[in-house]
C-alpha cells in the first residue's frame, strides 16, 4: 500500500435529516500531526461532521477513512480504540466523581469489565495522570468533585480526558464558548502545547482565538467546504466574507 | 499527597481492605455476624416460638433483594421495576426442588408426581421438572435461570439502546408477563396456588427449629457475601464507570467503553443476587406463588431502596429491613393503613431526605457536631 500522509480522509459524505442535507457531498483531508481549525456559520454542519467521524451519526453516502480504515465498519467505542477522541460542544465530564477519577476512567487501558475490576494503576499510569493533571492546570483541584469546577476548568478536564486516551486525532468542538478572556488565552496555550504530538481538529466561532492558534483553516458552509487556507487568505476571501465574517 | 496516590492504586486485594474505611458497612457486617451466632441459639432454647427467626430470615432475603436493586439503580441508574421477576424465579427453582423432596408424602401419595399434577390428571413429569430431585441441580438453576433471563432481556433492551423510563416500563411488562404465565394451571408450576406444603430440605424437617436457624444463618451469610461482592465492584474502577454511564453515557462511549456490555453484566449480576434471595426466601416462608410476580411487589422493592437511600449499598439493606419490620406490625393492625402509611413515608422521605435514611445519619452527625 502507498504510504498515506493523511490521517483522515472524508470522501463525498452526505448526511440528511428529513431531506435536509446537513452535510452535502463533503470531502476533506487532514494530514498527520497537523492542527486545523474549522469555522462556518451556524448550521454549516461542523458538529455533524464530528458526529459522523465518531460514528454517532450514520452516513447516507460517501466514506470516511481514518488511518486507512473505513470507519463505517466500526462502532463508536471501536472508533475510539482506533485513536479518535472527542470533546463535545458543552462540557461533558462525569460530574459526580472527582477530577482525578475522571482522568482515571479515561486512562488508555483495556476497557473490558473484567480488566476494570481487576487491574490496578501502574506506576507509569500514575506518572501519566500527574503529567496530564499538570498540563491542564488542575493539580490543585484533583480531589474536587467535578461538578464544582468552573466552566473553563470543566472544558480543560475534558481535554485532559482526551489526552489520557492517547488519541491520535482529537476533535474539539467550540472549546472557548463561554470562557473568560484569560481562560481563552490559557486554552489556546493548552491546545498549542498538546498539538505537538497529535492531530487536532478544532471548531470555533471566536476568530481571535483561531487567530491566536495560527493554523490552517477550513470554512464550511451548507454542508460543504467553501475554502481552506491560512487566516490572511480566509479574511480576504469574498465568499467567506459574504456568508460568515461579513455579517 | 503520596498517601492520596497510593489510595488510588486500586486492586482487588486493596479493595477488600478498602472495606475497612466503609464504617457503616463494617457495623452492618458485624451485627449480622453477631446475629448468626446469637439468634439461632436463642431461638432453639426459647420454647414455643418457631416463627420469629423465619421472619428475621425473611427480612434478610428482602435486604439482599434490595441490595441487588441498589447495585443497578443506585450506581448505573438502571431502574428496574420488575426485579421481583428474578426473585420469584429463584424462589420457584428452590420451590421445585422442595416439591420433589416431598416424594410420596403428598395428599395423593404419588411418588412420581407432585400433588397439583396428579390433580390435573397429568401422566408424567414435564421435562422442565427433570433434575430438580437434586439439590445441587436446583441450586445451579437458582443462579442460571434468573441470570440467563436477565442476560437475554438486558442484551435485547440495552442492545437496542432502550434506556430510562422505557426500560423501567418493559421490566414491569416482564414481571407482569411472568405473573400471567405462572397463574396458568397448565404452565406446570401449580397455577395460582403455587408450590407449597414442603416437608424437608436436605433431608431435614423444614419447619424444625434447627432448620430454621440454619436457614437464617444461610441468609445472613449470603447477605454479607452479596454486600461484599457489590462493595468490591463499586470500589473498583467499575463504580466510577457505572456512575459515568448513569450521568453521561455518551461520554463513556467516546472514552471507549462498550457501555452496553457493562450494563448487561451488572444487570445480570444483580438478577443473580435477586434470584438467590428468592431461593432462600421460599423455604423460610414455606410457599412460592405467582403473587411474587405482581408488579406492585416489584415497586415495593424500589420503595425500600429509596427509603434507605440509594447508591450506598447499606442504605438499601437498612431500608428493606425497616420497611418490612414496620409492615409486619402495621399489617396486623390494619392492612389498609399500611399502604397509606407506606405512601406517606415515601413522599416525606423523597421531600425531606433525598438520600433516604442515610441522610438521618448525616443530620445526627451535624447536630452533635454543633454541640
Ligand atoms: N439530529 C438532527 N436532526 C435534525 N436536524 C439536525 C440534527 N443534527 C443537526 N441537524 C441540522 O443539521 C444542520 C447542521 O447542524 P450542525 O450542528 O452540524 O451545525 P454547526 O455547524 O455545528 O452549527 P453551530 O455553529 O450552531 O454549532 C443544522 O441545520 C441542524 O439543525
Ligand atoms: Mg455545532
Amino acid at each position: 500500500m502507498v504510504e498515506n500522509k493523511n490521517i483522515l480522509e472524508v470522501k463525498n459524505v452526505t448526511v440528511s435529516f428529513d431531506g435536509f442535507k446537513a452535510l452535502n457531498s463533503l470531502s476533506l483531508e487532514i494530514k498527520k500531526s497537523q492542527m486545523i481549525a474549522i469555522i462556518g456559520p451556524n448550521g454549516a454542519g461542523k458538529t455533524t461532521l464530528q458526529d459522523v467521524i465518531t460514528g454517532k451519526t450514520k452516513i447516507d453516502n460517501g466514506k470516511i477513512y481514518f488511518k486507512n480504515n473505513d470507519l463505517s465498519q466500526f462502532s463508536e467505542h471501536a472508533i475510539v480504540e482506533l485513536g479518535i477522541g472527542r470533546k463535545f460542544q458543552r462540557p461533558t465530564i462525569i460530574e459526580n466523581i472527582s477530577v482525578w477519577d475522571n482522568l482515571c476512567i479515561a486512562l488508555n487501558t483495556k476497557k473490558t469489565f473484567l480488566s476494570c475490576l481487576l487491574t490496578k494503576l501502574k506506576q507509569k499510569d500514575l506518572n501519566k495522570l500527574l503529567e496530564i493533571i499538570n498540563t491542564i492546570n488542575l493539580e490543585e483541584k484533583k480531589n474536587l468533585i467535578a461538578k464544582n469546577l468552573s466552566h473553563g476548568e470543566k472544558q480543560w478536564l475534558e481535554i485532559g480526558m482526551l489526552l489520557m486516551q492517547e488519541s491520535d486525532l482529537l476533535l474539539i468542538d467550540e472549546p472557548v464558548a463561554g470562557m473568560t478572556e484569560t481562560e481563552t488565552k490559557k486554552t489556546s496555550d493548552l491546545l498549542l502545547n498538546i498539538a505537538k504530538d497529535r492531530t487536532i481538529i478544532v471548531v470555533e466561532h471566536d476568530m481571535n482565538f483561531i487567530e491566536s492558534l495560527n493554523v490552517e483553516i477550513i470554512v464550511l458552509h451548507e454542508g460543504r467546504v467553501l475554502t481552506r487556507g491560512n487566516m490572511n487568505s480566509i479574511k480576504r476571501n469574498k465568499q467567506v466574507i459574504d456568508v460568515y465574517l461579513g455579517r | 499527597m503520596n498517601k492520596q496516590l497510593t489510595e488510588n492504586k486500586k486492586s482487588l486485594i486493596t479493595n477488600i481492605f478498602l472495606l475497612l474505611g466503609d464504617t457503616t458497612g463494617k457495623y452492618l457486617i458485624t451485627i449480622l455476624i453477631i446475629s448468626i451466632f446469637l439468634l439461632p441459639i436463642l431461638h432453639i432454647y426459647i420454647p414455643e416460638d418457631s416463627y420469629t427467626i423465619s421472619l428475621l430470615g425473611k427480612y434478610l432475603c428482602f435486604a439482599l433483594l434490595a441490595l441487588s436493586l441498589d447495585l443497578i439503580w443506585g450506581y448505573a441508574g438502571i431502574l428496574s421495576l420488575g426485579h421481583g421477576a428474578f426473585f420469584g424465579l429463584g424462589g420457584y427453582m428452590m420451590g421445585m426442588h422442595l416439591m420433589r423432596e416431598i416424594g410420596d408424602r403428598g395428599v395423593y401419595g404419588n411418588p412420581e408426581l407432585p400433588d397439583f399434577m396428579v390433580f390435573l390428571n397429568w401422566e408424567k413429569l414435564p421435562w422442565f421438572w427433570y433434575g430438580f430431585d437434586s439439590f445441587l441441580f436446583a441450586s445451579l438453576m437458582v443462579i442460571l435461570v434468573p441470570g440467563l433471563l436477565a442476560f437475554i432481556f438486558s442484551a435485547l433492551a440495552f442492545g437496542s439502546r432502550v434506556t430510562g423510563v422505557y426500560f423501567s416500563i418493559i421490566t414491569q411488562a416482564l414481571v407482569f408477563t411472568l405473573m400471567l404465565a405462572f397463574f396458568q394451571n397448565n404452565f406446570g408450576f401449580g397455577g395460582n396456588n403455587g408450590l407449597t406444603d414442603f416437608k424437608d430440605i436436605l433431608g431435614k424437617d423444614i419447619s424444625s427449629k434447627e432448620t430454621r436457624g440454619a436457614l437464617y444463618i444461610c441468609s445472613a451469610f449470603m447477605l454479607i457475601l452479596g454486600y461484599l461482592i457489590c462493595r468490591i465492584i463499586i470500589s473498583s474502577k467499575i463504580g466510577n464507570i457505572l456512575v459515568g454511564i448513569r450521568d453521561r453515557e455518551t461520554r463513556m462511549r467516546f472514552l471507549g467503553y462498550n457501555t452496553t456490555v457493562f450494563k448487561i453484566i451488572i444487570f445480570t449480576i444483580s438478577a443473580v443476587l435477586a434470584g438467590i434471595a428468592g431461593a432462600l426466601y421460599v423455604p423460610q416462608v414455606g410457599i412460592i406463588n405467582p403473587g411474587e410476580f405482581s408488579p406492585i411487589k416489584s415497586i415495593e422493592i424500589v420503595v425500600w431502596v429509596a427509603l434507605g437511600g440509594r447508591g450506598f449499598l447499606y442504605g438499601a439493606i437498612i431500608g428493606a429491613i425497616v420497611v418490612n419490620v414496620l409492615k409486619s406490625y402495621l399489617t396486623i393492625i390494619s392492612p389498609e393503613i399500611w399502604i397509606i402509611f407506606l405512601g406517606l413515608i415515601f413522599i416525606l422521605v423523597t421531600i425531606y431526605l433525598p438520600n433516604g435514611l442515610t441522610d438521618l445519619r448525616r443530620l445526627i452527625k451535624r447536630y452533635y457536631g454543633r454541640k
